[in-house]
């Protein structure tokens, strides 16, 4: 997903599960930010690199994909992008390798994302827009793997676009090309991939590199063979998902918000979206790259404000020119503490299944603090909670 | 990293340094030695992508293509031991590809981290130039097979010392209940 479902839809979302207009915008604002917090934009501000949510092009064509550089990718992937859908889940016939891999496919209404929004209950806004990428996520990005792997990630030249034609639906196939300068054109149908490179554990076999920015436009629907699918043909429909990602957001902020008391899997607020279903699923099957204004235009209809624009360098100077324990209260310290505690959670629940490939958690409550340095900050939240 | 991870990254490292110290003793016979070290590494390789396509990749749609690469590898790897004159350039070649690839990466790098006013991207950049330097000093150098064995031998050394950091850093992940 992009800037106009993390950062406008997740607003609307909001607001109408009850925010007030200045709270949508510190979650919209958090939500979209997962997609920029990178290690480089961290050490722009001398922050934590463990906190990162995402990795720069550049990062990831510098990162060794040894053991220890695999599983950081894997960290930031699963965690925020590609959340997995059942870590303990069986294939007849096949490696603990390959089981390992497999286990990390993403899925929508997984124990996780139930986990996932537990965990941003009673916490910050920032925590509440984290969990809401990490939610609408798990829409767009199903059937990917957030961690490299040309075993589970791969496509091959079977790849169809079903465009709307009346009331059916025109197949057309899909060129790829591999000039990542090169910009995609739904007009000629051609879009920009990750070239195959023939490693299991090459980057370009990361999440959905392989299918293009495909998952992320909410018009496209497509078919293809998934290389875990044993030939068996995949038919997503992203205005269909990316409606269900709405409705599922609308639930799950109620919940932290208060309205609602539990967060279930497969629960969709379907009656709060009703009214406006019409106009929501127009904008999601127009066909263009960017739906950006048409889901700011519906946002300040809704709220009667105007939806600032997306400036990743909007809290910067507060989180730089406050000290100590100030530091963890400013914006971005909440942000960063949200993002530890998540990326410690899905560590931990996808270590705890035997599955190595996100790194090795360490049970605070038994062993004491071990470890990433970093992370550290989750112990101090905790101090400071017992002190109050 | 478990432990398990970490003692193997150091046994590597060992025999990385181990095969450095060869090649500089033997500097000499160094284009020799060089070319059993490629053989032997393309071979492993090769029985590494077979012992890949039986445990996963045959799980894979069009997975057949890695067994096919598997034995063309292990092919190329027993046929470069055949050959006891390697032609230099080739050497040479794989050098220069891998330094000067390295150094381009380093130097976008660099300059996106100067973009987002990240911290270290002078470093970076001077990682980059360093590694570019050392493509054109192998080709400038070709005639001189002790200098392109030393430089060789250098990279090995510098792969050895990335494991042993490796095999020391703080991995684990607290996990607070």
């Amino acid at each position: 997903m992009q800037e106009d479902f993390h950062y406008y839809a997740t607003y609307c979302a909001a607001y109408l599960a009850g925010f007030k207009p200045e709270e949508c915008l510190d979650i919209c604002y958090s939500a979209q930010l997962v997609d920029w917090c990178s290690a480089t934009f961290l050490s722009q501000l001398k922050a934590p690199a463990a906190a990162a949510t995402t990795q720069l092009q550049m990062e990831l064509m510098e990162t060794r994909t040894d053991t220890i550089g695999l599983q950081n990718i894997t960290r930031i992937w699963a965690s925020f992008h590609f959340l997995p859908y059942d870590l303990y889940a069986k294939k007849a016939g096949c490696s603990k390798g390959y089981l390992k891999k497999y286990r990390l496919i993403c899925n929508t209404n997984s124990d996780l994302l139930v986990d996932t929004v537990n965990l941003a209950k009673g916490k910050s806004l920032q925590a509440a827009g984290i969990a809401m990428h990490v939610l609408a996520d798990t829409w767009a990005h199903r059937y990917f793997a957030g961690t490299p792997s040309m075993v589970i990630n791969n496509t091959n030249h079977y790849f169809y676009e079903l465009i709307p034609d009346g009331d059916t639906f025109t197949e057309r196939q899909i060129k790829f090309n591999h000039n990542p300068g090169s910009k995609d054109d739904c007009k000629e149908g051609i879009y920009t991939n990750t070239i195959n490179q023939f490693s299991e554990n090459s980057i370009m076999s990361l999440g959905h590199g392989r299918a293009g920015h495909l998952p992320d436009y909410s018009f496209m629907r497509y078919k293809y063979l998934p290389a875990w699918g044993e030939y068996k043909e995949i038919l997503k429909d992203n205005p269909s998902d990316y409606y269900n990602a709405f409705c599922q957001m609308v639930y799950a902020l109620k919940f932290l918000k208060g309205t609602n008391a539990s967060f279930e899997k497969n629960m969709y607020d379907t009656e709060a979206v009703a009214g406006l279903k019409d106009e929501i699923m127009a904008i999601l099957e127009k066909r263009q790259m960017d739906s950006c204004e048409d889901w700011k235009a519906l946002g300040e209809k809704l709220t009667g404000v105007s939806i600032e624009k997306f400036d990743m360098n909007k809290y910067k100077d507060e989180y730089m020119g406050s000290e100590g324990e100030e530091k963890d209260k400013s914006f971005l310290g909440r942000f960063i503490l949200a993002a530890l505690a998540q990326k410690s959670m899905v560590t931990e629940r996808i270590f705890k299944s035997g599955n190595r490939l996100a790194g090795i958690s360490v049970d605070y409550s038994k062993k004491g603090f071990k470890g990433i340095r970093a992370f550290r900050k989750l112990v101090e939240r905790l101090e400071r909670r017992d002190e109050s | 990293m478990n432990l398990a991870q970490r003692v193997r990254s150091l046994i590597f490292a060992a025999l990385l340094v181990l095969a450095s110290i060869i090649l500089f003793v033997t500097a000499d016979l160094g284009y020799f030695v060089l070319v059993i070290i490629l053989g032997i590494t393309l071979m492993v390789a090769g029985v590494r992508i077979l012992i890949y396509y039986f445990t996963m990749a045959r799980h894979m749609v069009g997975g057949k293509t890695m067994l096919y690469l598997g034995i063309i590898t292990l092919d190329i790897g027993a046929f470069a031991l055949t050959i006891v004159n390697l032609p230099p350039v080739f050497i040479v070649l794989y050098l220069f590809l891998s330094h000067a690839f390295s150094g381009a990466v380093d130097i976008l790098r660099a300059m996106e981290a100067k973009k987002y006013r990240a911290a270290h991207w002078r470093l970076r950049l001077t990682h980059g130039i360093v590694n570019i330097a050392v493509a054109f000093v192998c080709v400038m150098l070709v005639r001189y097979t002790e200098v392109v064995v030393f430089i060789y031998a250098l990279g090995l050394l510098y792969s050895a010392l990335m494991n042993v950091i490796t095999a020391f850093r703080r991995t684990s992940v607290v996990y607070i209940p």
